[in-house]
């Protein structure tokens, strides 16, 4: 018994450790292709690494009350709940995670934890913008939820199962079984929600308030700050995992290191995907978004779900 | 014994001594009158009494037999209706002697004598043209009282009612002729006896219509309404009770010969009764004055009794109360059906016209001046029980008789006259309990019931009730609370009757309603009777106990644990709130009786007692009238829709569909919903969480104990496999459904507390509905699941809630702001109770979620599963707003500042709630098993692969492990924060206002919270999805109801002419309808 | 005759009706009323009537055998005389009514009587 919970807590520490290091990498790297783009030098790449212990390493630190305190810590309880309840390397022990306590459900539910968590603490503040930054991301989320939901409908009807694991495992076998060729229209539907789930461009609104120096980063300041950082990269990577796993076959091989790399290589690209569109669109109005993600990612969504039914 | 001559000549006496003997003092002539009135009433009793043992009696006057003399002959109907005419004779009497005294003198005393005497003569001689004689006397009695008064325009009343009365007499008169040139005979029972006679369409014809004119009939009727409008309220009652009593048993005489010799007749009155009611309820709606609409009451009351004593099928029930009371009176059941009717009509008709006495003024004009009896028990509890006892409610004996009547017709297939009768009193509850609502609104209840409230802004709550009018002295209340008093016994009596036999357990409610409110009248302080509340649930808990099974097991914890638990609360506030705990334990006892009835008339029973408790709940709100008003009636639409299906048995899926439909009403799904937001907000704090937490499951069980009906088809036949698979569960799934996100979307963008926590049941009620359509074992779980969740995290939400609005003084979200630190322990209890509302895991809302989709997936309703998921993103929505701009940001300086956490007994039941959360949520298998164990018997989990794996529990589809989830995320949280207490060791606290934006601080910090139409964007992208529809669909039913009636009451245009006019298009009506020719 | 004396009360019952459907004058509707008696005074006596009949009074000139036969059926006889009462006392009535109804309001139309509606 003791043993188990060791290896398990050995297990987990390793996949977090790996997931931690790898989305800090990505950070770091989309920062400077996004520079690239614009026709800038960039941050280097271990930007990330720098920010995190510096702000980490401040002495001093300001609170609100106890929610405030309270709500970096929901942020990255949610960030590393979400990556935890994710298989992230199929077939692999030590990268299961904690996968068996709930299914592809637990997960979209597990999200709300930490955006609520946040939420609830930048509230705390008493600063308008957080709630006007919270309104706007809830508002977009209920959004893109709805086509992300079809998709994992659609999905889970195609397979029989919630159980990510069972959706990778019908994945192998060759790029022809993925469901983003055998259910183009669920993959199209969770690619396009996605792009708001991210919070990059065109749906970046959300994070506005952040980006002219005002708002929850200013009064999440010091380790606060640090922690919402670290979730950053460990959410990104979570959902990124969750996308592979469900629309790209997941990640397997024998050889756990070579498995790793082509977790990398997929979710390198799905984030690549991310910027992309990110640099080349224009940012939305909070209702205009509503009403995308109502549109056609939606339509797509339905259209996966019917082909379910019929 | 007195023999029936007896009566009349003493009443002719008193006529022809009263005005001699007043000379010799008032005083004696009042006593006397009482006197020999109770004599009257003793009389009639003993009649009753002997005609049980020796049959009719029979007497001959002038020492002949019939025909050479006239013969009184009083049966047992006849005995019985002349005891409720002279009860209600010796209470107007009392009334008119002791509350009116400058009205009524010897003068009217002596008229009032013979009226009775003629009321006397009509019920009881067997000689037509005698009948004639006592007809006129009547109404020259009549016509004399209604010189007493003093509305001027009762004189033009009058005048219209001689004009009907004279032409009235001369059809009768004219009948009674060709009759005798027929017969050669004037004594009823010798016609009636020679069988084979020559055509007596024509004298019966006019006879008939004779005796109807003066019974109201439409359109013949406007002279009546105006008299009523006008005349002392007193005569008012008189006519109403006594007159109409008298000239229905006259109609019943009368009804033998019809049928040996008329059956086109019985046909046209029955076709004229029924649109008497009809018609008489529709023009009711539109009235200003209460006394005539009072009036319009009595002409739809009267036209339903002689309706039902005309259908050939209304005495087919075999209810067993009214079996009982036949064989006891020997009666018909038909007749004992007219009598119940005839009594709870007279009594509380007489008693409501007796109770406009003490108003203001007779209008229902919206005016602040009008909440005149608010607080005032003495004129409120008369007045509500006559209503209900007019509206056919229990236990009145309306209730039984119309029970009786709906479930014959439905035994006979008779849709036409179940769909008569039942709108025809939802047209009449409206108008009555509008009227009710009206009359004990609060001062600051502005404007019509119908015109919505918006809350102004920043307006302070409106100040407690004032006291109201009090009656003083307080006895003059006497006449209406003792015929109610003696109409509720009569009704608790058929009650006991119906329900002994096994069902005894279902009067409770009724014997807790008189239990606590004896406890309020003797001034209890208010913890005592809170405890003497909970043991009362306890002690009832303990009695079903043995009765419960899995499921009622469930239901009955959710109802009367639950509701214990929610009593803490009320041990809140001091003041001794009368009438709280009577209606609040007697719906619960009622709610309980639901899970434990054996028979359709029991279970509608506890439904209505249900309805009829909560509705009193609900009124108490300060502004609730309107909301009040919207509950009732869809109440009850929606329990006529119930009592339909009860009595066609389920025959067929379109009835099965209606009861369908009853339930959705009553648990406010899409399209039906309006009435839900009002009345769980508008009702008071503390009452709300029961409201919505408990009540709002009862139309779920129903539906669980029903469930063999929905799955009816509708195409069974068809050929094609989608129409026949569409059958009552596929149309409840899309209304769940619908109702789940339209709940969602309205919550989202009120500001008012109490409606967002509404409009959220009705959206949580939606997801119960679908889960339950599922029909399957885990959808079956899932609703049960939700069902008990939602108990907890509404209860949870709304007593939170009462806290801060008693703390507060607001209702509107964005008046508060930053009370965490004021109220913690509220704003735990409201984080954890929107945490699992929302469904993030790991508290038990995830529980209901996991179950729900899964459920869904198995049953392929992959649409409904993607709209489910939409909606309760749409929840996270309203519930962050929620918390946010109660808790979070900015406090209004000034505003809020001393204000403390909420009391003591608010946070004991919210604290014993929030450990039941976090137990279930540990170890959903403590829930989930029993649930599964409640729908093994219908659906075995074996069957369609749900198992359990340790704390696993696995569904054909994917699986979830509750206590693992709880131990990963306390895992999660708390790594992270032991993280940062340790690198952020120095933190500094600073003040609330200590905040920066734009690189200034501001000037006004309190100004800038941000909590008005938080979603702004979300309504511009998706608030055309909330649009008022609903709401102006059925403004729109009201508003074409309300002109209909508005179209039928123009014929009754005041003119005297106009009114004979009416009466001969009657007669030619009535004529064409019984087959006649010209 | 006796038809002879039917057709005449309903024509004076005709008559006394359309005189209250028709005459806005309070007082003429009265009269109206009090026609209308009239004519089913006469139908009541017309039933009772028999051609060739005596006075139904018993005494040496009439046997109770030949009562039967021959005299007019007295029934009708006393209900035309209380009917006729009864008719006077309702006129009478009427009457007061509709001092009253002039005094409140001075007009004899009945048209402007209609306080009193819906």
């Amino acid at each position: 018994m003791l043993t188990s919970i060791l290896t398990k807590a050995l297990y987990t520490l390793i996949s977090f450790f790996v997931i931690l290091n790898y989305s800090l990498l990505l950070l770091g790297t989309m920062a400077r292709v996004r520079a690239k783009v614009q026709g800038r030098i960039g941050q280097p790449v271990w930007q990330p690494y720098i920010d995190i212990i510096k702000n980490n390493a401040r002495r001093s630190g300001v609170t609100h009350g106890i929610m405030f305190y309270l709500g970096p810590v929901f942020r990255l309880a949610g960030g590393l709940g979400t990556y935890f309840f994710i298989p992230v390397i199929f077939g692999s022990k030590i990268f299961a995670n904690f996968s068996f306590s709930g299914d592809v459900l637990l997960v979209m539910y597990f999200i709300f934890f930490g955006q609520l968590g946040m939420a609830l603490g930048a509230g705390e503040s008493g600063h308008p913008y957080s709630p006007i930054g919270v309104a706007r991301g809830l508002a977009q989320m209920t959004a893109f939820e709805l086509p992300f939901s079809l998709a994992v409908i659609a999905v889970a009807a195609q397979y029989g199962s919630f159980s990510i694991t069972e959706i990778v495992a019908a994945q192998q076998g060759g790029w022809q079984n993925w469901v983003a060729f055998t259910n183009p229209f669920a993959m199209a539907a969770g690619m396009l929600a996605f792009l708001g789930m991210s919070m990059n461009n065109p749906f970046s609104i959300v994070i506005a308030p952040q980006e002219i120096p005002i708002g929850p980063p200013t009064e999440m300041h010091s380790s606060f700050l640090g922690m919402l950082q670290t979730n950053r990269a460990i959410f990104n990577g979570a959902k990124m995992v969750l996308f592979m796993n469900l629309f790209f076959g997941g990640a397997a091989h024998p050889n756990i290191f070579i498995a790793l790399g082509i977790m990398i290589m997929k979710t390198f690209l799905i984030y690549l995907y991310v910027v992309f569109v990110g640099v080349s669109f224009p940012r939305f109005r909070t209702e205009q978004s509503i009403r995308f993600f109502l549109g056609v990612p939606t339509l797509l969504g339905l259209i996966a779900v019917i082909q379910q039914m019929i | 014994m007195v023999t029936p001559i007896v009566i009349i000549a003493a009443a002719l006496a008193m006529a022809f001594l009263l005005p001699v003997l007043e000379k010799a003092g008032k005083g004696l002539i009042k006593t006397l009158s009482l006197l020999v009135l109770a004599g009257f009433f003793a009389a009639s009793l003993s009649w009753v009494a002997q005609i049980l043992q020796t049959g009719a009696i029979i007497s001959q006057t002038a020492g002949f037999k019939a025909p050479v003399s006239i013969n009184l002959s009083v049966s047992m109907m006849e005995a019985t209706g002349l005891a409720v005419i002279y009860l209600v004779a010796l209470l107007s009497g009392a009334f008119q002697i002791f509350v009116k005294k400058a009205v009524w003198q010897g003068k009217e005393l002596s008229l009032y004598f013979a009226l009775i005497l003629g009321l006397s003569g009509l019920v009881m001689t067997r000689d037509l043209f005698n009948l004639f004689v006592f007809m006129e006397i009547t109404s020259i009695s009549l016509y004399g009282l209604l010189v007493s008064g003093r509305d001027e325009r009762r004189f033009e009343g009058g005048f219209k009612y001689m004009i009907a009365g004279g032409l009235s007499s001369a059809f009768y008169l004219i009948g009674v002729a060709f009759l005798y040139r027929e017969t050669g005979q004037l004594n009823l029972d010798i016609i009636v006896a020679q069988s084979g006679q020559a055509n007596l369409y024509l004298p019966l014809l006019l006879l008939t219509i004779g005796i109807l004119i003066e019974l109201k009939p439409f359109p013949a009727n406007g002279w009546a309404l105006d008299v009523y409008e006008s005349a002392d309220p007193g005569t008012g009652a008189v006519i109403s009770a006594m007159n109409t009593t008298a000239l229905i048993l006259v109609f019943m005489k009368l009804m033998p010969l019809l049928q040996a010799f008329g059956s086109g007749i019985v046909y046209a009155a029955l076709i004229i009764a029924g649109l008497t009611f009809f018609l008489a309820n529709l023009a009711g709606i539109r009235q200003t004055s209460g006394r005539r609409m009072l009036g319009y009451s009595s002409l739809a009351q009267t036209g339903l009794i002689l309706f039902v004593l005309l259908s050939p099928s209304a005495g087919l029930s075999e209810e067993r109360g009214l079996s009982i009371i036949a064989s006891m009176l020997r009666l018909d059941t038909i007749e004992v059906i007219a009598l119940a009717l005839l009594i709870n009509h007279a009594l509380a008709k007489s008693a409501l016209f007796w109770l406009t006495e003490f108003l203001k003024k007779d209008a229902l004009h919206k005016s602040s001046e009008e909440g005149d009896y608010r607080g005032n028990r003495g004129w409120l509890i008369p007045a509500g029980m006559a209503v209900l006892a007019l509206t056919a409610l229990p236990p009145f004996p309306g209730f039984w008789a119309k029970w009786a009547v709906i479930t014959s017709f439905g035994a006979a297939g008779n849709i036409g006259g179940i769909a008569v009768i039942l709108i025809g009193s939802l047209l009449e509850v409206y108008y009555l309990f509008r009227w009710f609502i009206r009359t004990q609104a609060h001062g600051e209840d502005g404007g019509d019931v119908i015109a919505p409230q918006v809350p102004e802004d920043f307006a302070p709550e409106a100040a407690p009730a004032p006291a109201g009018l009090t009656i003083k002295p307080a006895w003059q209340i006497f006449a209406p609370a003792l015929s109610i008093i003696i109409l509720t016994s009569l009704g608790l009596a058929w009650a006991f009757l119906s329900l002994s036999g096994g069902q005894e357990l279902l009067l409770l409610p009724l014997a807790a309603l008189a239990l606590y409110a004896l406890f309020d009248l003797i001034a209890l302080p208010f913890a005592v009777k809170n405890i003497l509340a909970m043991a009362g649930l306890g002690g009832y808990a303990y009695l079903i106990y043995g009765e419960l099974n899995n499921m009622t097991l469930i239901f009955g914890a959710v109802f009367i644990a639950g509701s214990l638990v929610q009593l803490f609360l009320l041990f809140n506030k001091r003041d001794k709130r009368s009438g709280l705990l009577p209606f609040l334990v007697m719906m619960i006892l009622s709610l309980g009786n639901l899970l434990v009835f054996k028979s359709s008339l029991g279970f509608f029973f506890s439904w209505e007692m249900m309805t009829v408790s909560s509705f009193f709940l609900v009124i108490r709100g300060r502004q609730a009238s309107r909301a009040s008003l919207r509950y009732i009636m869809f109440s009850l639409a929606g329990a006529f829709m119930i009592m339909y299906a009860l009595a066609d048995g389920f025959r067929g899926p379109l009835t099965g569909l209606v009861f369908a439909i009853g339930l959705l009403i009553k648990m406010g799904a899409i399209g039906f919903h309006i009435w839900l937001p009002g009345a769980y907000a508008e009702a008071e704090d503390e009452v709300s969480t029961f409201l919505s937490s408990v009540l709002s499951k009862a139309g779920l069980f129903i539906l669980f104990i029903t469930a063999g009906i929905y799955g009816q088809t509708f195409f069974p036949g068809a050929g094609n496999a989608f129409l026949a698979s569409i059958d009552i569960n596929a149309i409840l799934g899309w209304i769940g459904v619908i109702t789940a996100l339209a709940g969602a979307m309205m919550a989202l963008f009120q500001e008012d507390i109490k409606y967002t926590l509404a409009y959220s049941s009705m959206g949580q009620i939606g997801y119960m509905i679908l889960a339950f359509s599922i029909q399957s074992h885990l959808g079956w779980v899932t609703a049960l699941y939700l069902a008990v969740t939602h108990l907890l995290f509404k209860g949870l939400l709304f007593m939170a809630i009462a806290g801060v609005i008693m703390r507060t003084g607001t209702r509107l979200m964005y008046q508060m702001g930053g009370l965490i630190k004021k109220m913690p322990i509220s704003f735990i209890s409201v984080l954890l109770a929107i945490i699992a509302l929302s469904g993030v895991p790991p508290l038990t809302g995830f529980g209901g979620k996991w179950l729900l989709y899964s459920s869904l997936m198995e049953k392929g309703w992959y649409l409904h599963a993607g709209l489910a998921m939409f909606s309760s993103g749409v929840a996270f929505l309203y519930l962050f707003r929620l918390i946010h701009t109660i808790f979070l940001g900015q406090p209004k300086t000034g505003m809020f500042e001393n204000i403390k956490e909420a009391p003591i007994w608010g946070l004991i039941p919210q604290a014993i709630f929030m450990m039941v959360i976090m137990g279930f949520s540990m170890f959903p298998s403590l829930l989930i098993k029993p649930l599964q164990a409640a729908v093994e018997m219908v659906y075995p989990a074996a069957a369609e692969g749900v198992a359990w794996q340790g704390s696993t529990v696995l569904s054909s589809l994917g699986y979830w492990n509750g206590s693992a989830v709880m131990y990963v995320t306390m895992g999660v949280f708390l790594i992270p924060l032991a993280w940062l207490m340790i690198v952020n060791g120095r933190i500094q606290k600073v003040k609330q206002f200590n905040i920066v934006f734009a690189a200034e601080r501001p000037y006004k910090p309190e100004t800038t919270h941000y909590a008005y139409n938080f979603f702004s964007h979300y309504q511009k992208a998706l608030g055309f999805l909330v649009e008022v529809r609903a709401e102006r669909f059925w403004t729109m039913i009201r508003k074409s109801t309300d002109a209909l009636g508005g179209l039928v009451r123009r014929i009754y245009s005041g003119n005297a002419q106009t009114y004979a006019f009416h009466i001969i298009i009657f007669v030619i009506l009535f004529h064409l309808l019984a087959g006649g020719t010209f | 005759m006796t038809q002879l004396l039917y057709i005449l009360a309903f024509v004076v019952m005709a008559i006394g009706l359309w005189g209250i459907l028709s005459r806005r004058h309070l007082i003429r509707m009265i009269i109206g009323f009090s026609i209308l008696d009239t004519g089913i005074h006469i139908l009541l006596v017309a039933i009772g009537y028999r051609k060739g009949g005596t006075a139904p009074i018993l005494d040496e000139a009439l046997s109770k055998g030949e009562a039967l036969m021959n005299a007019v059926d007295p029934v009708p006889s006393a209900l035309v005389l209380t009917a006729i009462v009864i008719g006077l006392a309702v006129t009478a009535l009427m009457l007061s009514f509709a001092v009253r109804m002039v005094q409140n309001n001075p007009t004899m139309n009945a048209d402007e009587h209609k306080e009193l509606k819906w």
